[in-house]
């Protein structure tokens, strides 16, 4: 089957994630912002032929916006299915993505949906759903952020089998920015290597990364038509630091990679 | 007519093949932020510093003038070595600005590309055809900055046959960067090419091209001097980040300190081991670090009696520590001893705090707002639709479940924060002309005492200095049950700097108060300047170990400790000491004041 959502892969995630849904196993996603997590989830839907639920986990999740709630119309109450409890019964992917924001009671929930028992208990309405076979629960989140009141209890992440994605190898990005641009290779290289180099002033210099998105958005701007540098002060540069002095080395560094002599000149 | 002639000699004398153009001059000391930050992008080892080159004399070619200008001429040459990237104090080569900065930009890339033992020409070479296409910016400006520097070279006097080819080979060399040329041999130095790195200044390795030996010795000599030069000056910045070890490295782990201590091992009890004595300090001739051991010492025995203002409180607490050679603690070891400054008059919040200080509380406002709801209570700020809907939807509307309401907590967080301030003789050191280090750290105490007041946080703020074992100076500012006013202000602004980072015991300490704290969340917030370090053994591996092990203790009690630092060079030491995510490096110190209560933020958000 070929899927028109485009994934390429970066090892054997694609494999072990097959082997998780035939088993029925949950899968804990872990990787930097746009490193393509969500895609590869997507992706795997298409492929694997499940509808996939995400929910975008916020510290004001409630159980119930997971679970379903009842609601009043003319005629009277009627119960909604939260994503939770659709993917449990129509068979799906429920995909929770930043699970560690939503707070520790809600995820709860997930406890015995996440291990043999495979059954979700819907309180308000007393009933008890067993998993359809093609239900899969997969979690991601952001290891990087250092935060000291969130994070997974033990007993939630012990429930998983973990992936830890990364951004991608050069070659491999380089491939993933002409696939989603159109871009041309030589743009598309030097936009990827730009990007390594500002990746290594992760910690020293920048608090954050850039993502892959981030660069896919660049080659777009690029592709359209807009001049190359400035596409990159803003896609790459602007958005990571509000740092004057880092950000007029993230300019040099754009600078070097992006203007013909002529352009200097001027 | 005069003033021409005074510039040309000017330029002899300075050993200048041209006169340089000062009006287009860039130094050093404006890019040096950038250019480190441009240096780790582009791949070169983050560890590395970046600073002043010394200059090295050559003996190149000259005319006549030679003699009235000494045999031997100066030039800044860009080099590197396992701890640093040495560039030019100015560069004026080029009339644009524009070109003498890339000039320190391209230096810094050749210093990320090129290995620490190169074959100095062909590395070059290389490392220029790299650069060249990897980086289409750096083509057009090399172009004009080689042609310039081949023009320039056109004036240099060639006397043999063999100055003349290796001259040439030079020229080619900048126009094509190629690999495969080998270097003339030819006699005297060859004029410097500012474009390439050159071998370590201490190896000497420069001078090989064409060296016969000198007449007099003076080269040899001479050379070791502008070496010790750049040395001393480094060393004054070793006494404050205690050596230069890198805890990585097993061999460099001990420390002078501790070989000198493996005698005594024996002495380790309190009482004993009285001081560290200076006899045993007659004894060292280690070189290079005597004059460091002099100083400290001094530093020592001046101990003022600063204690006057400073109230201790009770009778002081003995406390363990950790002696990693054998692998067990030495009880009752360290003496720590409360302090409170007896006379600081409660004062208000300084004037030049007070804008960011309002920023930060009315961002910090909203955040409190947003971050506690208290969900289904009978009263509150906005409906609770789901507890609406599973009332009207039950089948018995019990009168009694009618939490509608959503409230917005205005209860303190379920976290205890402890800041232990390093107060180390250390962040006596200057930032800039008007800053000193602990003029930041004061700065950014009072800034997060008033944002964590916001917040309604509960927390406590401690500093501590040490001399030795016997005497480790534990400042109280403020404790868990104090609330934050002008009198903690007053204590926090009477705050003076005390003498060495015994780190260990001040955790241990803290860990002591934190973990008293009924909180589900403890945090150990630790502001530091550099490694932990004494007079005594505890400079150097001893000390580190020692510190982590009172980390791993606090993180056993249930605390999260979290460090802040200063030091640049943390980057070596802090991952051992508090894990990879266990701390936070500012390279800009100036920023601390603000930074803090975001990286607070971010923690516990
Ligand atoms: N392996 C890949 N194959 C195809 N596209 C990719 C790949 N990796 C990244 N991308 C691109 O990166 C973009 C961002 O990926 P995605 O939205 O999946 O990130 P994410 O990891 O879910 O990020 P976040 O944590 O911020 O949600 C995608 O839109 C896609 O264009
Ligand atoms: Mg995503």
């Amino acid at each position: 089957m070929t899927s028109s959502c485009y994934y390429l892969p970066q090892n054997n995630e694609i494999e072990l994630f097959c082997y998780a849904a035939e088993l029925q196993l949950p899968v804990l996603i872990k990787g930097p912002t746009g490193c393509g997590k969500t895609r590869f989830v997507e992706h795997m839907g298409e492929k694997l032929n499940r509808p996939v639920y995400t929910v975008a986990c916020h510290d004001d999740l409630t159980a119930a916006d997971l679970i379903g709630r009842h609601l009043i119309n003319s005629e009277g109450t009627y119960w909604q299915d939260g994503p939770l409890t659709r993917a449990v019964r129509e068979g799906g992917i429920c995909y929770l993505d930043e699970v560690v924001e939503a707070r520790k009671d809600t995820t709860v929930v997930l406890h015995p949906l996440a291990d043999y028992r495979r059954v979700l208990p819907l309180d308000r309405t007393g009933e008890t759903i067993q998993a359809h076979k093609n239900f899969m629960l997969v979690v991601s989140y952001n290891p990087g952020y250092q935060n000291l009141l969130k994070g997974m209890k033990p007993s939630t992440r012990q429930r998983f089998i973990s992936l830890q994605f990364n951004y991608p190898e050069e070659q491999q990005e380089t491939e993933i920015i002409m696939a989603e641009t159109g871009i041309d290779s030589k743009t598309a290289r030097h936009l990827v290597r730009l990007g390594k180099e500002i990746r290594r002033l992760k910690d020293h210099d920048l608090q954050e990364m850039v993502s892959t998105r981030l660069l896919v958005y660049a080659a777009l701007l690029i592709e359209k038509g807009f001049p190359k540098r400035d596409a990159c002060v803003h896609c790459l540069a602007e958005s990571l630091t509000d740092d004057a002095e880092t950000f007029q080395s993230l300019v040099q560094l754009i600078n070097l990679h992006f203007l013909s002599g002529k352009e200097q000149a001027a | 007519m005069e003033e021409q002639v005074g510039k040309l000699w000017h330029s002899f004398i300075t050993g200048r093949t041209t006169t340089g153009y000062p009006q287009a001059a860039i130094s050093f000391s404006q890019l040096s932020r950038g250019l480190s930050i441009f240096y780790r992008a582009a791949g070169g080892d983050p560890a590395k510093t970046m600073s002043c080159t010394d200059k090295r004399r050559l003996r190149t070619r000259r005319a006549w003038l030679v003699r009235v200008a000494g045999t031997q001429q100066r030039f800044s040459m860009a080099w590197q070595d396992e701890k640093g990237v040495y560039f030019p104090e100015q560069i004026d080569l080029f009339s644009q600005t524009e070109l003498n900065k890339t000039l320190y930009f391209w230096l810094a890339a050749m210093a990320a590309q090129l290995p620490l033992h190169f074959d100095w020409f062909r590395d070059n070479q290389i490392a220029t055809r790299t650069l060249l296409d990897r980086y289409p910016g750096f083509r057009e400006h090399y172009r004009m900055m080689a042609a310039t520097l081949v023009t320039q070279r056109k004036n240099l006097i060639c006397k043999t046959e063999a100055e003349k080819r290796r001259e040439k080979v030079i020229i080619h060399a900048l126009n094509h960067p190629v690999d495969c040329i080998e270097f003339p041999v030819a006699d005297r130095d060859s004029h410097p090419v500012p474009l390439w790195l050159y071998p370590a200044l201490s190896t000497q390795h420069v001078t090989e091209e064409n060296e016969q030996p000198l007449p007099n010795q003076n080269t040899e000599k001479q050379q070791t001097e502008t070496v010790t030069v750049r040395k001393q000056a480094k060393r004054t910045d070793d006494r404050k980040k205690t050596d230069g070890l890198l805890i990585f490295i097993p061999d460099s782990l001990f420390s002078w300190t501790e070989h000198i201590n493996m005698d005594r091992s024996e002495d380790d009890t309190f009482d004993e081991n009285a001081a560290f004595i200076a006899q045993d300090l007659d004894d060292l001739t280690l070189g290079n670090r005597e004059n460091g051991i002099a100083s400290r010492l001094k530093i020592d025995l001046d101990l003022p009696s600063s204690d006057a203002d400073d109230f201790p409180v009770g009778p002081g607490i003995r406390l363990p520590e950790w002696h990693y050679k054998r692998h067990s603690y030495i009880t009752h070891y360290c003496q720590l001893q409360p302090l409170i400054s007896a006379d600081a008059e409660p004062t208000e919040l300084p004037v030049h705090l007070k804008p960011v200080a309002r920023r930060l509380k009315s961002q910090l406002e909203s955040f409190r707002l947003g971050k506690n709801r208290l969900r289904r209570q009978l009263f509150g700020d906005e409906i609770n639709l789901d507890s609406w809907l599973e009332h009207t939807t039950s089948a018995t509307q019990q009168v009694t479940g009618q939490n509608f309401f959503n409230r917005i907590d205005q209860h303190q967080r379920d976290l205890s924060t402890l800041i232990l301030a390093d107060l180390s003789l250390s962040t006596e050191a200057a930032i800039d002309n008007d800053t000193r280090i602990i003029d930041v750290i004061r700065d950014s105490l009072l800034q997060f005492g008033e944002a964590i007041h916001t917040l309604d946080d509960n927390f406590a703020m401690y500093g501590f200095s040490s001399v030795r074992n016997k005497m480790i100076r534990y400042h109280i500012l403020k404790n868990f049950n104090e609330s934050y006013d002008d009198t903690i202000r007053g204590r926090i602004l009477s705050v003076k700097p005390g003498f060495y980072t015994r780190l260990g015991a001040a955790i241990r300490q803290s860990t002591r108060i934190l973990a008293r704290q009924p909180s589900e969340h403890k945090l150990l917030l630790i502001i530091s300047d550099g490694k932990p370090n004494d007079i005594d053994r505890y400079e150097g591996r001893y000390g580190i170990e020692d510190t982590r092990k009172a980390v791993q203790e606090a993180k056993s009690e249930g605390l999260a400790p979290f460090c802040i630092t200063v030091d640049s060079d943390a980057n070596n030491y802090l991952p051992y000491l508090f894990g990879n995510r266990g701390y936070s490096v500012l390279h800009n110190s100036l920023k601390l004041p603000q930074v803090l209560p975001e990286i607070y933020l971010g923690l516990t958000q």
